[in-house]
């Protein structure tokens, strides 16, 4: 609270900004007070001597330093709160300052660079953990981002190696990989354990599992109908929909929400995922990380043309837990080491196909948008691949776009615009020669 | 004998697998004159512009090559695998998963993925790698890196240009190894008799993205520095550690390559830093050259924890983000000059 009330008396300007930036958000009251009770319990776990926390990359199973009491810090979750609040620009200038090139991830930057100036998580800091958690199944930067502040603060770091499951591989090498993984998992047990001081309890890890996985499947239920006409949800909404599952602070909250959210779901569309009158005019998948400070392209840009994002895998890779727990602690670890290999955001290539493949049929989509994202290049990679292969097989057009998720300096109006009305052309004359009506 | 082309960012690649299999390993380093056109269809022009100059070296040489496999190393590495499975025509394309970790679970589990590597060797090209001649190719290797370790420690007493050295390098990963110990033998008795390190050239350390092409040795050697030091996959790294000749040949390359100056890829840290102050308590240098190729994530990553330790350990240093291209700017060597001015 001290330190949010000093960063308002500092930078009045910026509080100023960040609001405006939540109000062009399609947030409803309750999940801005979903953000603001996770940001504010970030700093009431601090308070707690008792309470011990830890720092995680997105995609890190969470669930174990769950079941050992950590409450969990996502740095990359207040960086993205921060994009939605158009204020990351300060943070990435501080963080290249420090040293840290202008070609790595803005995600990175805007955390490190507001931790450094001592900005509260409402801005996209974070105070040191107890703990310090990542892995390299989406990116080095992960890795390197929080081995990196854990060598600064002098906290234990735990890195968590997930193989590559390249193209062409099949199930026999996956189960190598799989034991592989499934070894570090226990070697994480004997992490907690050492660093908290507490034994395994293999009954709540279980629980928190089949919790997460609940979380998940709520999650993609109501996802799922997206695929109806017209779908429930855009992009635009989904992406700030996400947090309780991607940060998981409290699991009991989280379920409750996203009940909720189903029953609504439920109630107005029955059980009809599929087909309804009153279809958008084009529906529009999006491959890659959302573009957090320019909310406008989705709600305007896009929308005012008819244009709907009604497909994301950056979303659904945080539904990562597929199946509640296996009766065993093995059986469940080496089921997590699968979902981390094989995750919309981790997928090889020939996957990658193989999903828009199936995304193009299940959302009735007539386009397609891939971010070439300037600080994300393993997102990045293969893109072109990916759109030869798809537009080979369905004719669908592809929009490649070049900017970046977090970073301000690369959105370029004019030319994304441009290339955003040369898209919906091509959409239409698609729609035509498919004979999809308007 | 026939080449077998080997891709990895850092130095994972167990050569003397495919030694004992008969080829001869290639270090795919590309090829800085060559336009990376090809690469850059299929690949955005802000990724790795060295990986690109990679892949444009496997569309266009890859019928040269029995078999490629490649390394788990950076992420660009990582993701341009399955780009290479479309693109890159070849018999073979291997891939293995070298681990990030350096601990027991990693270390067992590289084990297994070069025991795979060797089964599918065999499978695909009718050989038998036996204990015996996996310990013929460590033993051929070992001398192999006694020689390049002798030539490289008269860097700092010798007069050895930067590219000299560099030729010495490139040629370790791409020449047979036969040949090349010959090479080297000769190479030694012709540095030792060199004059002594020159009055006018101020000894470095250099850190950061491998080199891969002489013209940017040549820039350092413009600007009056002297390479005696370096913590690069293509230079010191490949040589600085002996394999263990006893005892299962398979572990012994884990257990090599566990020891070896790690790259900034890899688990813990510390390893790499370690390395570079051993570095520079071993052979005093009057500066660092942190030097980083645009886009190398990994060791941009690196750089203000690396720089800051550095610096507070007394040293002085530079960082540099230099472009892939064989142009010797005149502007980075003004500012190399001033740095030598500096120190």
């Amino acid at each position: 609270m001290i330190n949010i009330t000093r960063f308002i008396f500092k930078h009045p300007k910026m509080l100023v900004e960040g609001l405006q930036g939540y109000l062009k958000q399609p947030l409803t009251p309750r999940m801005f007070q979903i953000i603001m009770q996770y940001i504010n319990r970030t700093k009431l776990m601090k308070l707690f001597p008792w309470v011990k926390t830890g720092s995680y990359t997105a995609g890190f199973p969470v669930e174990f330093g769950r079941a050992f009491g950590l409450f969990p810090y996502y740095p990359e979750a207040y960086a993205a709160l921060t994009g939605a609040a158009e204020c990351t620009l300060p943070s990435i200038e501080h963080a290249e300052s420090l040293g840290l090139s202008k070609d790595l991830c803005s995600y990175m930057k805007t955390s490190i660079g507001a931790c450094r100036m001592g900005w509260p998580e409402d801005f996209g800091g974070n105070e040191p953990t107890d703990l310090y958690f990542s892995a390299n199944m989406v990116c080095d930067t992960h890795m390197k981002w929080l081995e990196n502040d854990a060598k600064l603060f002098g906290k234990p770091h735990f890195g968590l190696d997930v193989p590559s499951y390249v193209a062409g591989e099949g199930e026999k090498r996956l189960e190598e990989y799989i034991d592989y993984v499934e070894g570090q998992l226990w070697d994480l047990i004997k992490f907690l354990e050492k660093h908290t001081g507490k034994k395994f309890n293999e009954k709540k890890f279980l629980k928190t599992i089949d919790r997460s996985a609940e979380i998940s499947r709520l999650f993609m239920d109501v996802y799922d109908y997206r695929k109806r006409f017209p779908a429930n949800r855009y992009f635009e909404w989904v992406r700030l929909y996400m947090l309780p599952l991607v940060c998981q602070w409290n699991e009991r909250d989280a379920l409750r929400f996203y009940r909720k959210h189903l029953k609504m779901a439920q109630k107005r569309y029955g059980d009809n995922k599929v087909v309804e009158s009153g279809r958008e005019k084009y529906r529009v998948a999006w491959e890659g990380i959302t573009i957090w400070y320019k909310v406008d392209l989705y709600r305007k840009v896009l929308a005012e043309k008819g244009a709907r994002i009604v497909a994301e895998s950056y979303t659904e890779s945080f539904a990562i837990r597929k199946k509640p727990a296996a009766p065993t602690v093995k059986e469940t670890l080496r089921q997590i080491a699968r979902e981390l290999m094989i995750a919309p955001y981790t997928m090889n290539l020939d996957l990658r196909i193989k999903h828009f493949d199936k995304l193009i049929e299940d959302y009735d989509l007539d386009g397609i948008i891939m971010l070439a994202n300037q600080s994300c290049r393993p997102q990045s990679t293969g893109l072109q691949d990916l759109r030869d292969a798809l537009v080979e097989k369905w004719g669908i057009p592809v929009l490649i776009l070049n900017t970046d998720h977090c970073d301000p300096r690369a959105y370029a109006e004019g030319p994304i615009t441009t290339r955003i009305d040369g898209f919906v052309e091509m959409m239409e004359a698609y729609k035509k020669r498919i004979g999809r009506a308007a | 004998m026939e080449r077998f082309a080997y891709y990895d960012t850092g130095h994972e690649f167990p050569e003397e697998i495919v030694m004992a299999a008969g080829f001869i390993p290639y270090k795919i380093l590309g090829d800085v004159h060559e336009l990376t056109d090809p690469a850059d269809r299929y690949v955005h022009n802000y990724i790795c512009p060295f990986s690109r100059s990679a892949l444009t070296e496997g569309m266009m040489h890859s019928d040269e090559w029995a078999g490629i496999a490649f390394c788990h190393g950076c992420d660009t590495t990582n993701n341009q695998y399955d780009i290479w499975k479309r693109h890159v025509k070849t018999d073979f394309l291997y891939w293995i998963n070298t681990p990030a970790n350096n601990n027991k679970t990693a270390r067992s589990f590289h084990v297994r993925e070069l025991k795979r590597f060797i089964d599918h060797l065999e499978k695909k090209f009718n050989v038998t790698i036996s204990t015996d001649k996996l310990k013929e190719a460590i033993k051929t290797s070992n001398k192999l890196k006694s020689l390049m370790r002798q030539l490289a420690s008269l860097r700092s007493s010798k007069d050895i240009p930067n590219p000299d050295y560099h030729a010495i390098v490139r040629k370790s990963v791409q020449m047979p190894k036969d040949q090349l110990i010959k090479e080297l033998e000769s190479t030694l008795k012709d540095w030792k008799k060199r004059p002594d390190f020159p009055k006018d050239r101020v000894s470095v350390l250099v850190t950061g993205s491998d080199i891969t092409y002489l013209e940017w040795m040549e820039v350092l050697e413009n600007a009056g520095l002297r390479i005696v030091r370096d913590d690069m996959s293509l230079g010191e790294r490949y040589f600085a550690e002996t394999i263990p000749e006893s005892g299962d040949p398979i572990e012994a390359l884990v257990d090599y390559n566990s020891r070896i100056p790690q790259p900034p890829t890899r688990l813990p840290f510390e390893a790499r830093l370690d390395y570079l102050f051993k570095c520079l308590r071993e052979t005093p240098v009057k500066g660092v050259v942190f030097q980083n190729l645009k886009f190398c994530e990994p060791h941009l990553l690196d750089l203000p924890y690396m720089t800051d330790q550095i610096k507070k350990a007394g040293y002085k240093l530079i960082t540099i983000e230099r472009e892939y291209t064989p142009v010797i700017d005149q502007q980075v060597v003004s500012r190399l000059e001033t740095f030598r001015e500096i120190i």
